[in-house]
């Protein structure tokens, strides 16, 4: 498509520009966290515990967001969570998007057999609960970074396959696919140059929803024990810890909920935007 | 045509699945009521009698299974306590009193121990409880090498004979120094109820026993429902005010407490206790809730690993370990004031060998003299691998202040929260540098701990002292309390020289139980017994 | 004909997907370090006790030997005992199951009655006062972390309000703080997709057509365009049943709603093999029977996916 094009409706859609703009502020801070914050992430203090946020009255040199159980200043943990979340989302998404619609796009186009062993080899990722998988893997193999992201990734795949699948078989016999074969274009050219294209839409759609999830996914595996361990800081870790203390010391939770509530909607803006924008039959 | 019968076909699957979700849901509202019959049989009895006869109390960990002789968890232990009784009870600090055994006899050499039962004791179905009774339960446990009561109390015990009628002796291999207390913990069934059903007396839940309660019905993950025995053989003693009781499996700490405010259970008595930071949630609840706070045995350890080659085989650095944090700041801050620290080996106020004067110097917090030691040692910076248990009540922040702390002083350490079957293995296995974890001191008796644990060494840590192992040896065969006594306090000295262990502190437990509630007995070493629950309009305020 | 082959030639693949799910099933909770005999003593037990205990169980045989012998129990309808529980794996598994089903259940109403009317209807008034609410409705639900909205929402109605009871299993009162803990992000998601398959039909030339025909409006949406929109739906939505219905632990355990996924959980921390194997295989038979269902009422709302 035109780039002239795309750039104008990227102009006018608010949603979009919305999402970016909160994305990359998130984004910002996190990367400046160093510069920021006042506070190692990592580094406890007894004595100051589950200190309430003085938000901006001694500026950036207090407590902002206050201190949680073990007096780690909570803000300084929620720029440095920021890093290990968003990476371990965009890593999981992407990793399982590019596979799953490979994987998806095969099965579709060529059918048959190979649609049958591709499909059923999904199913049984899928019969098995996404949990129950990390629970045995993450025990087996030690809950680091990698093995999360590689248990996430096998989890997350098949929903993308069968997107990406059902989408082609839709296409796989349109018109226009037909009109291409007859003229002798081959698999390769008709895949990726006018089936690929069609099915976008959605996956983009999934793919935005999808980091949101996996954002979330990782809070749960850490209620579990099984997320990005302690002392490091994660989101996910940091709701988990904090979620006994919502009633007498809610800003531990709060602000890890919410700054978590913030990163989904800017990724959902910017995923729902892209769709506009990326649209090939909008006028 | 071909569109019609597509149509038809599409709506009848579309039917069918959502029928067999109703029609699940059908057969959920049969599952509903007896589901739901945990909680409307509360309001079915409220229109039978009164509402306030039925009690609920909530623990935080579940019942497994019914067996009375394999119950590994301490709600398993209470709700079995209420239906089955042992020969006699403790208060748990060393004194016995009679309960299906009136009176007993120990022997000299401590190889017989008699005991005499109560004439006219009869079970819940009025089946005579004689002699007959103890001599099969204690055989079913003989039998069976692998139930937890075996494995832990009978080791040494050789046969149990019936002498007559209402006397029964128990016949020892070596003198059972804590034969007594076990005695306690073990669970007596009628002969002739465990002749016609055998195991299915507790895997279909038919639990028949002389106890005050009768059993009526577990429900995997719910509740365990016990009605009151209006027959009990010692009901002149025991006549509680409440008809039910229901024991609900409440893991979640912030859903019990939620649920004690909304005044959905009367007592919430969780196995690790109420932590500190959620008792403030009790605020405003001082007419209605009492916070007890119970100094307990649970005690939290570090175990290190001696062997040669690895980082902790060098004393210095164990030691250097014992100096670099604040024992006192990370208890108190973390789990409250009422902590006992110890001041070397496993000598807490309530055990045995118990040196008040006891001050090793490896035991304070001293994080120069630490850094020397760890300089002195060359230590070369490797990783050093911190294991923590996920179970550990408090282990997690524990580990973590030490952790920071021993990197303050120059030493790797880095923390890993196993959960509990990854742990088990690798401890078993020796695959750690250090430990953390917690144990309890049940009646002051540290002789399992010392013998398990160092002498036989079942973590792998290959700490060997020659001294040590002679003087454990001999208080497992010394019956004299005192001598004991003087014999782990030389343990300790050793123990707190050697550091192959770091016994931290000790810590209470607190329990919320509602006022007007009596009758819950909690113990020191941080046992629980329901078994008398009772009710006390006066004590409402 | 063609229909009867298809229905055919997927179970048969049904069958063998459940016979790898076994085995994964299997071998996975086997590798993952951790001995049940020693987990079911206490931790001064000797040697030889350990090693009886795993007599009893039937762990000191070779695993192949272990396998077959399950599997073979499995072909004769006995799914093995719990260690645990000492009960039939089935006994324990279904007394549980209900729970999870009726959460599911309630759980899939709330996201037919509320996700899927507003999605489609966003769709339809893309751009007004409904579409922006409905957006904003799906966003927000979309973006809570289930543990903060579990914690959030027992604190509110529970503790804070009193309204409803805050755990445990029960009637109508207890089912519905779980359900909207789980129903809440699942309507936001099918609002979405409803919202946004309805739009790209909707630009379809033969809607176009049919509403230059002069069909009324309400017609061209409920009988040619809510259809094809609703396949991402039934997709989406059907898988996620499936999913579900494994339980979720998080939900489960935070309101002590003593379903499957708790069950799961503990018996994987426990190294419970039967009760683990046993029960993911019966959680893969009720999702592959799902997910058979879905491919169905899809090929035959849309007969462009051609079933070959």
């Amino acid at each position: 498509m035109d780039k002239k094009i795309i750039l104008r409706r990227i102009r006018h859609s608010r949603f979009m520009i919305v999402g970016a703009v909160v994305l990359v502020f998130i984004l910002a801070l996190s990367l400046l966290a160093p510069v920021v914050c006042q506070f190692d992430p990592e580094a406890s203090s007894i004595a100051e515990r589950l200190l309430p946020p003085e938000w901006l009255s001694h500026g950036m040199a207090g407590h902002i967001l206050g201190t949680d159980e073990l007096g780690r200043d909570v803000f300084t943990r929620l720029l440095y969570g920021a890093r290990i979340s968003i990476m371990i989302a965009v890593a999981v998404c992407c990793s399982a998007a590019v596979l799953g619609t490979a994987l998806g796009l095969t099965a579709g186009y060529f059918g048959k057999k190979v649609d049958m062993v591709i499909m059923r080899a999904m199913e049984v990722i899928q019969a098995i609960p996404d949990i129950v998988l990390a629970i045995c893997v993450l025990s087996l193999l030690g809950p680091s970074t990698l093995n999360l992201i590689i248990v996430l990734l096998i989890g997350r795949t098949p929903m993308f396959c069968r997107l990406a699948r059902n989408n082609t078989l839709v296409y796989r016999n349109a018109e226009f696919v037909k009109a291409s074969r007859s003229m002798g274009a081959g698999r390769a050219h008709i895949i990726f140059t006018q089936i690929l294209p069609n099915i976008t839409t959605p996956l983009i759609v999934q793919l935005s929803q999808a980091f949101g999830s996996n954002i979330m996914i990782e809070s749960s595996l850490s209620f579990l024990g099984l997320g990005i361990q302690q002392p490091q800081p994660s989101w996910g870790n940091m709701i988990a810890a904090g979620r006994k203390f919502l009633a007498t010391d809610p800003w531990v939770c709060f602000a890890p909920g919410v700054a978590l509530m913030l990163i989904v909607l800017a990724f959902n803006f910017l995923g729902d935007g892209l769709r506009d924008v990326l649209d090939p039959k909008r006028t | 045509m071909k569109k019609r019968i597509r149509q038809l076909i599409c709506s009848v699957l579309v039917l069918m699945l959502v029928l067999s979700c109703a029609g699940c849901g059908g057969n959920d509202s049969a599952a509903d009521t007896t589901a739901a019959a945990g909680g409307t049989q509360a309001e079915e009895a409220a229109q039978a009698g009164s509402d306030d006869k039925i009690i609920n109390v909530a623990t935080s960990e579940s019942i497994v299974k019914c067996d009375p002789h394999d119950q590994q968890g301490w709600p398993g232990r209470a709700g079995v306590a209420m239906v089955m009784e042992p020969l006699i009870t403790t208060d748990h600090e060393g004194n016995f009193f009679p309960l299906l055994a009136e009176s007993w006899d120990i022997a000299e050499d401590g190889l017989e121990i008699t005991f005499h039962l109560y004439d006219g004791i009869y079970a819940s179905n009025g089946e005579v409880f004689n002699a007959d009774d103890v001599v099969a339960t204690y055989n079913r446990i003989l039998s069976d090498n692998t139930l937890n009561t075996t494995v832990n109390y009978w080791s040494r015990l050789d046969t149990v004979e019936k002498v007559d009628d209402l006397t029964v002796a128990f016949h020892f291999t070596e003198p059972e120094a804590c034969a007594m207390d076990y005695f306690t913990a073990t669970f007596c069934f009628p002969d002739e109820a465990y002749a016609e059903y055998g195991d299915r007396l507790w895997l279909d839940q038919i639990m028949i026993g002389t106890g005050p309660w009768v059993w009526d019905e577990w429900v995997d993950g719910q509740y365990l429902h016990l009605t009151k025995n209006q027959d009990y053989w010692k009901k002149d003693e025991y006549d509680p005010y409440y008809e039910e009781f229901y024991m609900r499996f409440l893991t979640e700490e912030s859903s019990a407490i939620a649920a004690q405010l909304a005044g959905d259970i009367d007592a919430y008595i969780s196995v690790g206790g109420i932590s500190k930071d959620s008792v403030g949630l009790y605020e405003g609840t001082e007419d209605t809730t009492e916070i007890i706070e119970m100094k307990t045995s649970l005690f939290h350890f570090i175990g290190f690993q001696c062997e040669e080659g690895r980082v902790f085989h060098d004393m210095n650095l164990r030691r250097a370990f014992s100096m670099a944090f604040d024992r006192e700041a990370i208890g108190t801050s973390l789990i409250g004031d009422n902590i006992e620290v110890s001041k070397g080996g496993l000598s807490f106020s309530f055990t045995l060998g118990y040196d008040e004067n006891m001050d090793s110097p490896y035991y304070h917090y001293n994080p120069e003299e630490a850094a020397r030691l760890v300089e002195e040692s060359g230590y070369d910076g490797s990783e050093i691998n911190f294991l923590i248990g996920s179970n550990v009540p408090y282990g997690e922040n524990i580990g973590l202040l030490i952790a920071e702390y021993c990197q303050a002083i120059g030493l790797n350490v880095n923390t890993e929260i196993a959960e509990i079957a990854s742990f088990q293995d690798r401890r078993k296995a020796g695959d750690y540098d250090c430990y953390l974890t917690t144990d309890g001191v049940n009646y002051g008796e540290i002789y399992n701990y010392m013998k398990t644990r160092l002498v036989s060494d079942i973590h792998q840590s290959h700490y060997v002292n020659d001294t040590f192992t002679q003087l454990v040896e001999e208080s497992g065969h010394t019956l004299d309390i005192e001598m004991r006594d003087e014999l782990y306090r030389q343990c300790n000295e050793i123990l707190a020289e050697d550091v192959p262990h770091i016994n931290l502190f000790c810590s209470p437990k607190i329990y919320a139980i509602n006022y007007g509630v009596t009758g819950i007995q909690l113990f020191p070493d941080g046992d629980f017994n329901f078994s008398r629950i009772d009710y006390d309009a006066s004590a409402v305020k | 004909m063609y229909f009867l082959r298809f229905v055919g030639k997927r179970i048969l693949q049904t069958v063998i997907v459940l016979f790898f799910v076994s085995v994964i099933a299997f071998a996975l909770i086997r590798i993952a370090p951790g001995n049940p005999a020693t987990l079911l003593l206490p931790d001064n037990a000797t040697e030889e006790q350990i090693q009886e205990k795993e007599a009893e169980l039937g762990l000191d045989k070779p695993v192949v030997i272990q396998y077959l012998n399950y599997m073979g129990g499995v072909l004769r309808g006995d799914l093995g005992t719990s260690y645990n529980y000492q009960q039939p794996v089935t006994k324990v598994f279904f007394s549980r199951f209900p729970n999870t089903l009726r959460l599911t259940v309630a759980m899939m109403l709330i996201c037919l009655a509320c996700g899927i009317p507003l999605g489609i209807i966003a769709g339809i008034k893309q751009g007004t006062v409904i579409d922006f609410v409905a957006m904003i409705f799906a966003l927000l639900g979309q973006s809570m972390s289930n543990v903060w909205l579990a914690v959030l929402n027992i604190y509110i109605f529970a503790v804070w309000l009193g309204w409803l009871p805050s755990v445990g299993v029960g009637g109508m009162e207890y089912l519905i703080l779980p359900a909207l803990t789980l129903g809440y992000p699942l309507s936001a998601t099918t609002c979405r997709l409803g919202r946004s398959g309805m739009i790209d039909v909707l630009r379809e030339d033969y809607i176009t057509c049919t509403k230059a025909k002069g069909i009324p409006d309400y017609l061209v949406y409920c009988k040619y365009a809510f259809k094809n929109a609703l396949i991402p739906i039934v997709t989406v939505v059907g898988s996620q049943f499936g999913l579900f219905l494994g339980g979720s632990v998080v939900v489960e355990t935070i309101f002590s709603w003593s379903g499957i996924g708790q069950l799961l959980n503990q018996a994987i921390g426990n190294r419970d093999y039967e009760l683990v194997q046993s029960s993911l295989l019966l959680i893969a038979c009720m999702c592959a029977v799902v997910y058979l269902l879905i491919d169905i009422i899809n090929a035959l709302i849309d007969p462009r996916i051609t079933l070959d």
